[in-house]
C-alpha cells in the first residue's frame, strides 16, 4: 500500500526498476524528447504508475514528437482499467483527449468509465470523468443527459446507497436548468420512492433536500407526500428511523418559522419532544447537534416575533413582560446574523438561565401562573444541566 | 495533502443487499491503549532502510512523507529523533531553479502538493529562509487560472486541493498578495454542493478530504461566513458510524484519516462537539498496530505513516494527553502556526 495510492503491484525486479530510474533521471535532465525516452516512460509507468514525474515527462515528449493519439488513448485506457484509483492516468487521458478531440467520441469515453464502474461503482474519478464527457460533448449530442439519467438509475437500482450515482443525478438536473419543473417534480417522486425502500439511505434524503432547496423553491413542509409518509410511519408504524425524525423536525421548524402553523404551540412541543428523543435515545452520538437544533429554533422563533412586532409568544408569556424588562434591550441591539447566532450558542443559554431564575424568583414573591412557554424552558434547562 | 486512498475502492462492490450498511467488524480483540513510545519508534525509523523496495517506489512523494513524519514526531514531542540538517539539505535540493516550485524528490518535477509539504517542514524547523521564498511565491502565482482555480503543476488538472495548497503556502510565507484571492474564493465556492459540502471540482461529489481543503481554504482567507455552517457540520457529523469511526462520504467504510479531515473541519467551524469524541478516540486507538506501532486505516490492517499522522492529529484535536496541540487549518503544531499566521476559526 503506497500511502493510500492503492495496492502496489508485486514487482520482483527492484534492480530493474532502479536502472530505469537512473536512465529516466538522465534523459529528463537533458530534455531528451526522443522516441527512446518515450519508450522509457512507457516502461517506467508499467513499473510504477504512481510516479507523477514519468507522466509529466511523457507529456513533454508528446509535445515534441509526432504521435498517434488513438494509440496513446488506448494505452492509457489499459492503465486505467488496471488501476482505476490512480488519478494520474485519468488526468493524462483527459489532457490527451482535450488536445485531440477529433479522435474521441463520447461513446468511447463513456464505455471506458462504464467498465470501471461495473467493478467499482463508487469510483470518484470515473464519475467525475463522466461529467467531463457530458460537458465536452453535450452540445453535439443532446441525448447525453437523458442517457446519463438512465445510467445513474441503473446504479441506484443495484445499490440504492450509491452516493456517487445520486450525486451524478443532481449534476444532470443542474444541467437541465432551474426551469425544468416537470423534471424536478419527477425527481422528487423518484427520491420519495427510494426513501420508502430504505429509510436510512442518506443519499436519497440529501438528494430530495438538494432538489427542494436548489430547484424546487419549496420548503420542506410543502412536500406533502413525504410529510404524510413520515407522519404515518412515525405515528402508525412506530418508525423511529433517524432520517424520518430529522425530516419531521426540520419541516416542522420551517413551518413554524414561516408562520404556517395553525397550532404553533403544539408543533413547538412536538419539535422539542423529537429533538429530545434524538438527543437521548435515537441519535445519542450526535446529541449536541440535536440540542443545538432546538436552541436555534427557539432563538429564531423569538427573533421572528420581534421582527413581526408580535407581542405574544405562544403559551401566553408576553414579550413585554419577559424580554424587554431584563434583556429586551440587549436583544434589540443584536444584529440577526446567522453566524453570530452560532457563536452565541452559549450566551443564549445564559440568557435563558437568567430568565428562568427571574421567573422562579417572581413565583416565590407572588403567585404568578407559570405559562406553558416558561415550563418548556424550565424543562429544557433541566435537561441541559444534566 | 495526498489522500487519494482506498476510499475510492469500493470494498463492497458486490453488495447487492441494499439494506446493509457499511461497517467494520469489531469482534476481534482490539487495542484500547495508545503506546506512544512504540509509535515514536515506528515514525522515527520509517524510511531508514534506503534499500527497502517501498522506499524506492515511494520516492515520488518523499517530501510529503517527511512532512507526515516531522509533524507526527513534533506533536508527540520527539522531533529530535530526525536529522534536521539533512532534511533541510534535501528540501533545498528539491527546489526547481527554473520555476521556483518544489518537487517531491531531487530531480523530480515540481508540484504544488510537495511545495506545501516543504514549506510546512521548514516552518516546523524555523528554516523558511533556506529556500528561495519569492521564487516559490511566483511559482504558486503562475498556477492560478482565470476562473480563480489552481493547477497542481503547469500541465495541470484543476482540483480544490490545489486551492488549499496555494493559499496555505502563501499564508505561511506571507505572500498572499501575489494571487487574486477573491477569484480563488469564487472558484472554491462554485464547488459547494447542496448538502453544504465540497468536491474536487464544481458538481463533484462531496468528500470529507476535499471539504477539509475547502474549509481550510476559507479559514486561511477569512471567508468562513460563506459556509452554510450548520448544514455542512451536520453532513460531517453524519460521517460518524456506530463503531465511532468516521467515513469520507455516505455509505463508505470508516478510515482513520477521516478522523482528521472531518474533525479538523468541524473544529474550524466550532462544531467539534457535534460528534462523539470518546467513541472516535476508541476507534482511532483500535487502529493502532501493537506490534510495530503506528496507525492503519482501519483495525487490523498494516500501518503507514500517512494514517499515523492523521490518527495522531485527530487524537490531539480530541485533547489526548501528552500530545502537543495541533492547528486544525494547517495540520501543523499550533505553537509553530500561531507565530506565523492567524487563520479564522469559528468559536465553539
Amino acid at each position: 500500500m503506497i500511502y493510500g495510492y492503492g495496492p502496489i503491484v508485486s514487482i520482483e525486479y527492484s534492480d530493474e526498476y532502479a536502472k530505469i530510474i537512473k536512465c529516466f533521471e538522465k534523459v529528463s535532465s537533458e530534455d531528451d524528447f526522443s522516441e527512446k525516452s518515450f519508450n522509457l516512460t512507457t516502461q517506467a509507468i508499467r513499473y510504477n504508475q504512481f510516479n507523477y514525474n514519468f507522466w509529466i515527462f511523457r507529456r513533454k515528449i508528446l509535445k515534441n514528437l509526432k504521435y498517434d493519439p488513438y494509440k496513446e488513448l488506448c494505452w492509457c485506457e489499459q492503465l486505467i482499467i488496471e488501476n482505476p484509483s490512480n488519478f494520474l492516468s485519468w488526468d493524462h487521458r483527459r489532457i490527451i483527449a482535450n488536445l485531440n478531440l477529433s479522435c474521441c467520441t463520447s461513446a468511447q469515453e463513456f464505455s471506458l468509465t462504464k467498465r470501471v464502474l461495473e467493478r467499482d461503482a463508487k469510483n470518484y474519478y470515473a464519475w467525475s470523468y463522466r461529467q467531463w464527457i457530458i460537458n465536452t460533448f453535450k452540445y453535439t449530442n443532446l441525448g447525453l443527459l437523458t442517457d446519463e439519467m438512465n445510467f445513474t438509475e441503473k446504479f441506484i437500482n443495484e445499490d440504492i446507497r450509491n452516493n456517487s450515482a445520486w450525486n451524478q443525478r443532481f449534476f444532470i438536473v443542474s444541467q437541465r436548468g432551474r426551469t425544468d419543473f416537470p423534471l424536478v417534480k419527477k425527481e422528487l417522486k423518484f427520491a420519495l420512492e427510494k426513501i420508502k425502500l430504505a429509510n436510512g439511505n442518506e443519499s436519497a434524503w440529501n438528494y430530495m433536500r438538494g432538489l427542494l432547496q436548489t430547484f424546487g423553491s419549496k420548503r420542506l413542509w410543502q412536500f406533502q407526500d413525504l410529510i404524510d409518509y413520515c407522519e404515518h410511519e412515525y405515528n402508525e408504524n412506530n418508525n423511529r428511523n433517524q432520517h424520518i425524525m430529522a425530516f419531521l423536525i426540520d419541516s416542522k421548524i420551517e413551518s413554524v418559522l414561516d408562520f404556517c402553523e395553525s397550532n404553533e404551540f403544539v408543533q413547538t412541543q412536538k419539535i422539542y419532544d423529537l429533538c429530545n428523543d434524538m438527543a437521548n435515545k435515537y441519535d445519542k452520538m450526535r446529541k449536541n447537534y440535536w440540542k443545538f437544533v432546538y436552541k436555534q429554533f427557539y432563538y429564531d422563533k423569538i427573533m421572528n416575533r420581534k421582527e413581526k412586532n408580535d407581542v405574544s409568544i405562544s403559551g401566553g408569556v408576553t414579550q413585554d413582560e419577559t424580554w424587554k424588562g431584563k434583556f429586551g434591550k440587549k436583544l434589540e441591539s443584536d444584529k440577526i446574523n446567522p453566524h453570530i447566532i452560532v457563536n452565541e450558542e452559549c450566551s443564549i443559554e445564559q440568557k435563558i438561565k437568567k430568565k428562568v431564575v427571574t421567573k422562579k424568583k417572581q413565583k416565590n414573591e407572588k403567585e404568578k401562573p407559570i405559562h406553558l412557554g416558561t415550563s418548556i424552558l424550565n424543562e429544557l434547562m433541566d435537561k441541559y444541566n444534566n | 495533502m495526498d489522500f487519494i486512498d482506498e476510499d475510492f475502492i469500493d470494498h463492497n462492490k458486490n453488495n447487492k443487499n441494499n439494506h446493509k450498511k457499511m461497517e467494520v467488524d469489531q469482534n476481534e480483540e482490539l487495542p484500547t491503549k495508545f503506546d506512544m513510545e512504540m509509535t515514536i519508534k515506528y515514525v522515527a525509523n520509517h524510511g531508514n532502510d534506503k534499500n527497502d523496495f517501498e522506499y524506492t517506489m515511494t520516492e515520488f512523494l518523499r517530501m510529503s512523507g517527511i512532512y507526515w513524519g516531522t509533524t507526527c514526531l513534533d506533536i508527540m514531542g520527539h522531533l529530535d529523533k530526525l536529522d534536521k540538517k539533512s532534511i533541510i539539505e534535501f528540501i533545498k535540493n528539491c527546489q526547481c531553479k527554473k520555476s521556483g516550485g518544489i518537487a517531491a524528490c531531487d530531480s523530480h518535477d515540481p508540484h504544488i502538493l510537495y511545495s506545501l509539504s516543504a514549506v510546512q517542514i521548514l516552518c516546523i524547523y524555523d528554516a523558511l529562509d533556506e529556500i528561495d521564498i519569492p521564487a516559490l511565491g511566483k511559482y504558486v502565482q503562475s498556477l492560478q487560472q482565470i476562473d480563480g482555480s489552481f493547477f497542481g503543476d503547469k500541465w495541470g488538472e484543476v482540483d480544490t486541493r490545489f486551492s488549499f495548497c496555494a493559499v496555505a503556502i502563501l499564508a505561511l510565507t506571507n505572500q498572499m498578495n501575489l494571487i487574486d484571492v477573491d477569484k480563488a474564493v469564487e472558484f472554491v465556492m462554485s464547488c459547494v454542493n447542496p448538502d453544504g459540502g465540497f468536491g474536487s471540482k464544481p458538481y463533484a461529489e462531496s468528500h470529507a478530504g476535499l471539504i477539509y481543503c475547502c474549509v481550510g481554504f476559507l479559514s486561511i482567507t477569512h471567508n468562513l461566513h460563506r459556509l452554510e455552517t450548520e448544514k455542512l457540520a451536520w453532513w460531517l457529523c453524519e460521517r460518524q458510524l456506530k463503531s465511532g469511526g468516521l467515513n469520507g462520504r455516505p455509505e463508505k467504510l470508516p478510515d482513520v484519516c477521516y478522523s482528521w479531515w472531518v474533525l479538523s473541519s468541524l473544529t474550524i467551524m466550532g462544531k467539534a462537539h457535534w460528534i462523539d469524541g470518546a467513541k472516535l478516540k476508541e476507534f482511532i486507538i483500535s487502529c493502532l498496530d501493537t506490534e510495530t506501532g503506528g496507525f492503519s486505516d482501519r483495525p487490523g490492517n498494516m500501518p503507514d505513516i500517512f494514517h499515523t499522522l492523521f490518527g495522531i492529529g485527530a487524537l490531539s484535536l480530541l485533547g489526548y494527553e501528552n500530545l502537543k496541540k495541533i492547528n486544525p487549518t494547517f495540520c501543523m503544531p499550533e505553537e509553530i502556526v500561531s507565530k506565523i499566521y492567524q487563520a479564522q476559526i469559528l468559536e465553539y
